[in-house]
């Protein structure tokens, strides 16, 4: 393969990034970071100099990029975060002073886990022709030549092409929930997808709130594309899972495909800052377990050395980290005054590795009033929400405590669906093992005077080591 | 006595140049080089390493490891910029069929020296540009070793 300029990218504000193909042999090494193939098999990224660490942070594993190029994409598509205010998926960038006393941009990553409070504690990059790996911002074996001046910044356009073009780049994106913005990041509750939809019998191709079972359900989505060039070839794959807060990708189910209907969908194709609604699958959920979380990946394809491929998928069943998947973790019962629901959902180890991991479960109750623009009633009557582990003694979500340092971190403000804590609780420790799940039995009712039409959300939360790994989330309308 | 040979032989291999693997651009690997013990002894020896670079080089030409050959036109360059551009030459005009992001940069950055282009003698990371415009000067301008036969 001949080492070639490749041209035709630009930045958001129109300045062309030089870009080189170089050789696009991988060797494998036994620290190299794994990606999960769509069909559960892995491969090692391994050693490459296919891309280098700016490719990697801004044109996953595509080509390697020169220091322009990044220099260009941090000041037209990134805003500098201070740091205290960074999250999960943003940019840090590494400098170190030339003989000269000139700062040099010397590498570049995302930041892959914070510790709560906005301050990165694990970046995941690539370091030159060397192996993607997760290390701490300064960890004790950082190239020397990297320097310790560290800055982040928040992406906020993806690269543009040239319009008159297609196939080059493309942005796919399906919402991870109503005011996700299609950035990379984790902010949850990102399992509320808006983009998968359900039409249950009698069809009428308009969205309904909950699937039905022993019965086909259409299963379709939106599908958006964030750059300026049309992409071609799209596939959409839909899948199932039992209501859990952590799934890992062997928890993923294929909706089996049916006549006329096959699963993944398409290809379509989706011209520059478009969308499509895709055709639908048809999914027969059964009632025992309940099937009520649907997952849709959109991608072209699912070859992680593929220079070519316009968006690569970057972390395979990475609901948070990559913008082409979404997540409908999501149930809405309708409840009178004074009657209660039920439902059960599984606590699950979230990752694809075999090893233990220890984590917390926190159930957050907001408040939404039935028209967000005419404001919140002056008392909020929360939902009484009890919660059992494991068949455990039922415990109470707890109000009139200090919830606010959940409220940005867990619920992203949202002006459209403006939510407002008014209960929470979160259990004790609890250990998750590779292969078995917990059981949580929620129960819902409704006070006596609730405000009719008014939404509550009840976000049941997955976090490990800081980070929210999973959720469910249960819409109960006062009807 | 230092031995030369040995050093040279050692900079073959790009994993014993001290992080020089860890560089996503030429300018981060001229850092690597400045900091390597090995490529500092070569420093030290001066023009008495340029005829052993230059027989690899003419051995070896393209097949040696880009970052090898980075790391011999920095140190040419460094030691006698006459020679290097005169060792390079031949090879950066085969490299630039095929351009790569590190040699071709720092095979650019000792001939523009020596052909008195603009430099930034700490930064060799050139545009595809300046790369072509290096190119096209270097095709016009008479290969002193001609000259000099």
């Amino acid at each position: 393969m001949p080492n070639a300029i490749v041209t035709g990218f630009f930045s958001a504000a129109g300045t062309p990034l030089e870009l080189w193909q170089r050789n696009p042999a991988v060797t494998s090494h036994p620290s190299a970071c794994e990606y999960i193939h769509l069909d559960l098999s892995t491969e090692s990224l391994g050693l490459t100099s296919r891309y280098n660490c700016w490719g990697f942070t801004f044109l996953p594993r595509r080509y390697w990029l020169s220091r322009s190029a990044v220099d260009a994409l941090l000041q037209d598509n990134c805003v500098p975060v201070p740091n205290g205010s960074v999250e999960v998926g943003d940019v840090i960038r590494y400098r170190a002073y030339n003989p000269v006393g000139v700062l040099e941009t010397t590498h570049t990553g995302r930041v892959w886990q914070t510790d709560g409070v906005g301050h990165a504690t694990w970046i995941r990059s690539k370091w030159g022709p060397n192996y993607e790996r997760i290390h701490e911002p300064l960890c004790p074996d950082l190239p020397e030549s990297y320097g310790t001046d560290l800055a982040y910044f928040r992406q906020h356009s993806p690269l543009r092409g040239d319009s008159a073009q297609a196939n080059k780049i493309a942005d796919l994106w399906i919402k991870d929930s109503p005011s996700d913005n299609g950035q990379q990041g984790i902010r949850a509750p990102w399992w509320t997808s808006p983009d998968i939809l359900v039409d249950v019998p009698p069809y009428d191709g308009a969205p309904d709130l909950n699937p039905v079972f022993d019965h086909p359900n259409r299963i379709w989505a939106v599908v958006r594309n964030r750059t300026d060039q049309r992409v071609d070839n799209v596939l959409v794959r839909f899948y199932w899972a039992d209501p859990a807060a952590g799934l890992p990708a062997s928890a993923w189910n294929l909706v089996p495909a049916a006549p006329g209907h096959p699963n993944p969908v398409g290809p379509i194709s989706i011209d520059g800052y478009a969308s499509v609604q895709t055709d639908y699958v048809e999914w027969v959920p059964t009632t025992a377990p309940a099937h009520q979380c649907l997952l849709a990946i959109a991608y072209v394809n699912d070859n992680p050395r593929d220079s070519g491929n316009p968006d690569p998928i970057v972390y395979p069943f990475d609901v948070p980290f990559d913008n082409n998947i979404g997540q409908r973790n999501v149930e809405v019962m309708t409840l009178k005054n004074g009657s209660s629901g039920e439902f059960s959902i599984r606590i699950a180890n979230p990752f694809h590795t075999p090893n233990e991991v220890t984590g917390f479960i926190t159930a957050v109750l907001t408040f939404s009033p039935r028209l967000p623009v005419i404001g919140f009633p002056r008392q909020i009557r929360p939902l009484q929400v009890l919660l059992s582990l494991d068949k455990a003694e039922a415990v109470s979500l707890r109000t009139g405590e200090r919830h606010q340092s959940l409220a940005g971190r867990l619920i992203p403000g949202d002006p459209w669906r403006r939510e407002r804590i008014v209960a929470s609780l979160t259990l004790p420790q609890l250990k998750l093992p590779p292969k078995k799940a917990h059981r949580l039995d929620v129960r819902i009712t409704a006070p006596r005077n609730a405000v009719k039409g008014a939404a509550y959300y009840l976000h049941i939360i997955q976090t490990v080591s800081g980070m929210v790994t999973g959720g469910y989330t249960a819409v109960v309308v006062v009807g | 006595m230092t031995d030369f040979r040995k050093d040279v032989a050692k900079i073959k291999n790009p994993e014993k140049i001290r992080e020089a693997l860890f560089a996503s651009g030429p300018s981060i690997l001229m850092r690597a080089f400045e900091k390597d013990p090995t490529v500092a002894r070569l420093l030290q020896g001066g023009s008495r390493v340029v005829p052993l670079i230059s027989e690899e080089i003419k051995k070896h030409g393209l097949k040696l490891d880009t970052i090898t050959l980075s790391c011999f036109a920095y140190i040419l360059q460094k030691v006698d910029v006459t020679s290097a551009a005169a060792i390079l030459r031949p090879l950066f005009l085969e490299a630039m069929k095929k351009p790569d992001p590190f040699f071709a940069c720092f095979a650019a950055h000792a001939l523009r020296q020596d052909l008195k282009l603009p430099i930034k003698p700490y930064d060799p990371e050139y545009s595809f540009a300046e790369l072509q415009e290096t190119l096209a000067w270097v095709e016009r301008t008479p290969n002193r070793e001609d000259e000099d036969a």
